[in-house]
């Protein structure tokens, strides 16, 4: 965007490497002061401010919104003009030019200095993104290596599990035979399953064909059914972060309930 | 005693190999049954092997814990090949939010906002959702208002060992500005 009135130009960048006038006020101040061509300690305070009015000027008039923080930007610039412009009694210059207060120029450094920062953990994210870890199911057998875990760990990798669903799509439940899902029932095959596995994965006890929100719910209170009877125990991995159910008990039986 | 410790080293290395999981030292060092301090002298040699053997795969240390990675060199063929497999980038303003937290953790969220000159509430709350940020404990100042720091999933996004591997923040010094000394000496105050 550029703009030339009563002999001044500026120029203000609309988005790039370093940020633009999108990304702040301060990135606008900042895309003024590199089109000024001068170091940041001579920008003369009153031609930033007016320049910037200016520029929140045309940015109505082609109907851009910004939002308070400019108008808040702007009105700051304002104030810090008309304290600068206020008689110094020891200082007698006629045309006194003030040039930005100390106190903005370190907040503009401050954000120049994140900015360019960013850009470099954005090259570490690009290269990151495509580094790949090697991939085996292997896992060293140490019981320390398996940690207790809390309720909200289980209540949020449920969480997972029901979204994961609902990003699939869900045939409404009238659409779908009525089934009821008994807690006993998916108690005795979590139960079997144990029996042939010692160990299974929390996601594996979900992932049977299509399962419906009710019956995922009945999994779930059968697995804590089964905690709660010291048959199975549900720990987490220390490293993998992975979270496995194992037998630990007897297995249930629904003619001889524990 | 130089022929054990070769078996050693083969030993650690077939562990990484087959292990699907980053592993730690003491797991590491335990499994084989060495001492921890013979298991880090090994996995720094092993470390550097393959940093000079500079092939497809390097040995790394990120977290706290050993695995082996693909070359960074080929992240760019990688990332082509493997368009599933590549996990998203991070939006300029999020690194912009992310980059504040990381170095000047722990910090709060008008802080955050005063260096970025934008509100960064949004910024703030998808990089929890991302968990790469979480919430640290509180500011002892009225209001109490939350601090937040990076998480261990920052670290391994970043491919980094600890925080103190993060590269140096950029000096604004190498703008060019001249006077700039006083300014940042205030800075350190």
């Amino acid at each position: 965007m550029e703009r030339e009135d009563g002999g001044k130009t500026f120029v203000v960048q609309w988005n790039n490497a370093e940020g633009g006038i999108t990304e702040g006020p301060l990135s606008l101040l900042w895309s003024l002061i590199e089109s000024y061509k001068i170091d940041i300690f001579e920008v003369s305070l009153s031609r930033i401010t007016e320049d910037f009015l200016r520029f929140l000027k045309i940015s109505e008039s082609i109907q851009i919104d910004f939002g308070a923080e400019y108008a808040l930007m702007a009105a700051n610039l304002v104030y810090l003009k008309s304290k600068a412009l206020l008689p110094d009694p020891g200082f007698e210059e006629e045309d006194y030019d003030p040039p930005l207060p100390p106190e903005l120029v370190e907040k503009l450094l401050e954000h120049k200095k994140f900015q360019l920062t960013a850009q470099k953990l954005s090259e570490i994210d690009k290269v990151q993104s495509s580094v790949f870890a090697r991939e085996t199911n292997q896992v060293i057998d140490e019981e320390e290596n398996w940690l207790d875990l809390s309720l909200l760990d289980l209540i949020s990798a449920f969480n997972t599990i029901l979204e994961k669903r609902e990003e699939e799509g869900e045939i409404p439940a009238l659409l779908t035979a009525p089934h009821r899902y008994s807690v006993e029932e998916k108690m005795e095959t979590i139960s079997a399953l144990l029996v042939q596995r010692s160990d299974i994965s929390f996601e594996e006890l979900f992932s049977s064909v299509q399962p419906e929100k009710a019956e995922v719910v009945a999994v779930f209170l059968a697995m804590l059914e089964l905690c709660k009877q010291r048959i199975l125990a549900i720990r987490q991995h220390k490293t993998f972060g992975e979270i496995r159910i194992f037998l630990v008990g007897e297995p249930w039986n629904a003619k001889n309930p524990a | 005693m130089e022929r054990e410790k070769s078996g050693l080293k083969g030993l650690i290395e077939a562990l990484l190999f087959l292990s699907g999981e980053p592993l730690k030292l003491a797991s590491i060092a335990k499994s084989v049954e060495c001492e921890k301090h013979e298991a880090r002298e090994i996995l720094d040699e092993l470390i550097l092997d393959y940093q000079e053997r500079d092939g497809g795969f390097v040995l790394r240390e990120i977290a706290g814990a050993y695995q082996f990675f693909t070359n960074e060199k080929f992240s760019e063929i990688l990332a082509q090949l493997f368009k599933e497999k590549k996990r998203d980038q991070l939006s300029r303003s999020s690194l912009d939010t992310l980059a504040i937290i990381a170095y000047k953790q722990p910090i709060t969220l008008s802080e955050i906002d005063d260096i970025r000159g934008v509100s960064s509430r949004a910024m703030v709350t998808s990089l929890i959702s991302k968990k790469l940020v979480k919430p640290v404990g509180n500011k002892e100042v009225p209001g109490r208002p939350a601090l937040y720091g990076t998480t261990k999933e920052f670290l391994l996004h970043f491919g980094l060992n600890k925080l103190s591997d993060l590269p140096a923040p950029v000096e604004v010094k190498e703008l060019k500005f001249e006077n700039l000394d006083d300014l940042i000496e205030n800075e350190q105050e």
